[in-house]
């Protein structure tokens, strides 16, 4: 079931410049969308119009209900600040503060919440260390239970796995799946890593030069239409059930 | 032996040492939230910008409070205009505002009737003169500050700690970014005629900074800075008055200490406590150094060693329909060679005056107020008094002038300009 709706599409950030123009793509429960593309292209670009960060200049947003949807989300890992004396468990309960009252606190169910949601990506243990003491994979997936804790409608992820070794940015991809099949949730993840939602992605919207391809994966993930968007020759083959994308030879 | 230096400090300048300890406590507050946000460049702009706003208040004669808070206040504003960093200036933008800033303050200040003194209070604080009224209303203020930033605490550390993903959760994480940097920007003018800004800066970055080495939570961390702003404003100020140091400088110098003494306890808390116990002996070692005045060129120098000589300050503001005068006297009474410096008897070619007044004149202002009874037993050396009060029915604005008498005008006769130096202030 359809989630979000975009139609025609235009943002930008400069005056009389659009980054993006013409684009139209769905959003469904249940399902992961991956927004992929070089960068620069523009991906970020979309999932912050998503996100009500930047207004649209033309066409529409649609949301199903027509309101806004809970949203959880993972920024790029390098956003979030260092510097703060922050345990794990705190920046988990910081994911809750945007429903809490003015004045309120999480309390002892807000705790017990977060705890859950750690548990639910395998990091319980680490709730009271220093989140700038944990490794890159940890703190992705601290970062993830935090955009899980209030129970997200759209889970809207940047880079998930830029920086990640292959095993945690594998199981990173598989945790992002499972929430996705078993909460019926909408997963919206912007990556330039094609490999790895190659093989898990059920809708990809190709970003270039400002325009945007959107179709099923099986469809999006062909020779002809990955090289017309990479300006390049690419190769998709299957190797042992997986698909693995490969650069292709260049015509000399 | 801490009654007794409490007592001392307490006894001598209570309002400076009120209000020192009050901003030492609260200011880190605020100031962990810059530090952690890595804008501590903020902070001494929006302090230099203060200070700017005060020197045009005295240059326009205007009410020199809400034009500080104006100025900071539209300074803020302007981190929120046209772009959507949520007040997250770049080192570039703060360093252009922190440069203009200073040249304006200085501008001002060269254009304004004020005398040196006031130039020295605005850009370095004058918390030798801060009355216990001062104490009382620079800390209302803070309190009201500090209790706003702990109720709205988990909005301003989402806000602090990514302000991408706030914003995509529905906070209103520029607004609240807004009231953290606007709180912050109505403090540092509050504190800046007391603190001056390089002691509000100090106060404000160096005790987080210190607090942050102790690896601390992050409750902890803000706890800590506070508790360290209170050690080290307390201990600054002890340095000052044992060493006879200027105050501001003494205590800005003890909350740098507080880093490198916290760095080592994190080390090993042996290590901080031998740091700690180390600058605490250095600082006993440390002994007032006997200058004279600066007035005293016109004489010959030989015959200065001998003699005594006073040098007064005043400050004086509006207080309702009143005038609130403050003073400050430093006092230097040569010990005679060879005898006893605390209780030889005074050379009788060279009497000390039995009593201290002090008369001021001013437009269409005069009166005559005893500052100390029986002075002649002041012990020899150097000493520092101070104190302040009321004159009804003084004029609203103007000039003050003073000078120290031997004793009522009815009965005493003034004291020659060599010997007794009298810096007057504006209104």
């Amino acid at each position: 079931m359809a989630l979000l709706r975009v139609n025609d599409l235009a943002v930008g950030y400069r005056r009389g410049v659009d980054v993006l123009s013409e684009v139209s793509l769905v959003v469904r429960r249940g399902e992961l969308t991956a927004l992929v593309g070089r960068n620069g292209s523009g991906k970020t670009t979309l999932m912050r119009a998503v996100l009500g960060l930047l207004p649209a200049r033309r066409g529409r947003m649609e949301f199903a209900g027509g309101a806004r949807p809970r949203v959880g989300y993972v920024p790029q890992a390098d956003r979030s600040e260092m510097r703060f004396p922050v345990s794990a468990l705190e920046v988990v309960l910081m994911g809750l503060t945007p429903g809490l009252g003015a004045l309120a606190r999480a309390g002892a169910s807000g705790h017990a919440a977060a705890l859950a949601s750690l548990d639910r990506l395998h990091v319980a243990d680490l709730a009271s260390q220093r989140f700038s003491a944990l490794s890159g994979g940890q703190r992705q997936r601290v970062l993830l239970a935090r955009a899980l804790v209030h129970e997200p409608e759209l889970l809207a992820l940047d880079e998930p796995v830029r920086g990640l070794d292959l095993p945690s940015a594998a199981s990173l991809v598989q945790l992002l799946v499972r929430e996705a099949r078993e909460r019926n949730v909408a997963v919206l993840v912007a990556t330039h890593t094609l490999d790895l939602v190659a093989n898990h992605a059920d809708s990809v919207a190709l970003f270039r030069e400002g325009r945007c391809a959107f179709g099923p994966a099986r469809e999006m993930f062909t020779d002809a239409v990955l090289s017309e968007h990479h300006d390049a020759p690419v190769m998709v083959r299957e190797v042992e059930g997986q698909r693995v994308v490969l650069p292709g030879r260049p015509k000399c | 032996m801490l009654t007794a230096v409490i007592d001392m400090l307490f006894g001598s300048l209570p309002g400076a040492v009120e209000t020192g300890l009050i901003a030492g406590a609260l200011l880190p507050l605020l100031g962990m939230w810059v530090v952690l946000q890595r804008v501590v460049f903020l902070g001494v702009t929006l302090a230099q910008v203060a200070a700017a706003g005060v020197a045009l208040g005295l240059v326009l004669g205007w009410p020199v409070l809400p034009l500080g808070i104006g100025l900071t206040l539209a300074v803020v504003a302007s981190g929120f205009v046209g772009g959507d960093r949520g007040g997250r200036w770049t080192d570039s933008s703060l360093g252009a505002l922190f440069c203009a800033a200073s040249a304006l303050s200085l501008l001002f200040i060269s254009r304004s009737p004020a005398e040196l003194d006031e130039v020295q209070h605005v850009l370095h604080g004058n918390l030798i003169f801060a009355s216990e009224s001062d104490a009382a209303f620079l800390g209302a203020a803070l309190v009201v500050a500090v209790l706003l930033l702990v109720a709205f605490f988990k909005q301003l550390l989402l806000a602090s700690f990514d302000l991408e993903t706030a914003s995509a959760l529905g906070l209103r994480a520029r607004g609240w970014m807004a009231l953290l940097f606007g709180v912050l920007a109505v403090v540092l003018a509050l504190s800046m005629r007391t603190t001056g800004s390089l002691l509000s800066f100090a106060m404000l970055v160096l005790p987080p900074l210190a607090a942050l080495r102790l690896q601390l939570g992050l409750r902890a961390s803000f706890v800590g800075a506070s508790v360290l702003g209170l050690l080290g404003t307390a201990a600054g100020l002890a340095l000052a008055f044992h060493a006879d140091l200027h105050l501001e400088s003494s205590i800005t110098l003890c909350l740098f200490l507080l880093i490198p003494v916290c760095a080592g306890w994190a080390r090993h808390p042996l290590i901080g406590v031998a740091l700690a116990g180390a600058l605490l002996f250095g600082g006993l070692q440390l002994e007032p150094i006997e200058t004279e005045p600066h007035h005293h060129h016109a004489t010959d120098d030989a015959d200065q060693a001998d003699r005594w000589h006073l040098d007064a300050h005043l400050s004086a503001r509006a207080e309702g329909d009143a005038l609130r005068v403050d003073w400050v006297l430093d006092v230097l009474r040569p010990a005679l060679p060879g005898a006893d410096p605390v209780s030889a008897p005074q050379a009788d070619d060279d009497p000390f005056p039995a009593s201290l007044w002090l008369v001021i004149t001013g437009d269409g202002l005069f009166h005559e107020h005893e500052l100390l009874h029986h002075a002649d037993e002041l012990p020899r050396g150097t000493s520092q008094h101070s104190g302040s009060f009321l004159v009804e029915g003084a004029p609203a604005q103007g000039h003050v002038d003073g000078q120290l008498w031997s004793a009522s005008m009815l009965e005493g006769e003034p004291l020659a300009g060599d010997r007794a130096n009298v810096a007057g202030c504006d209104l």
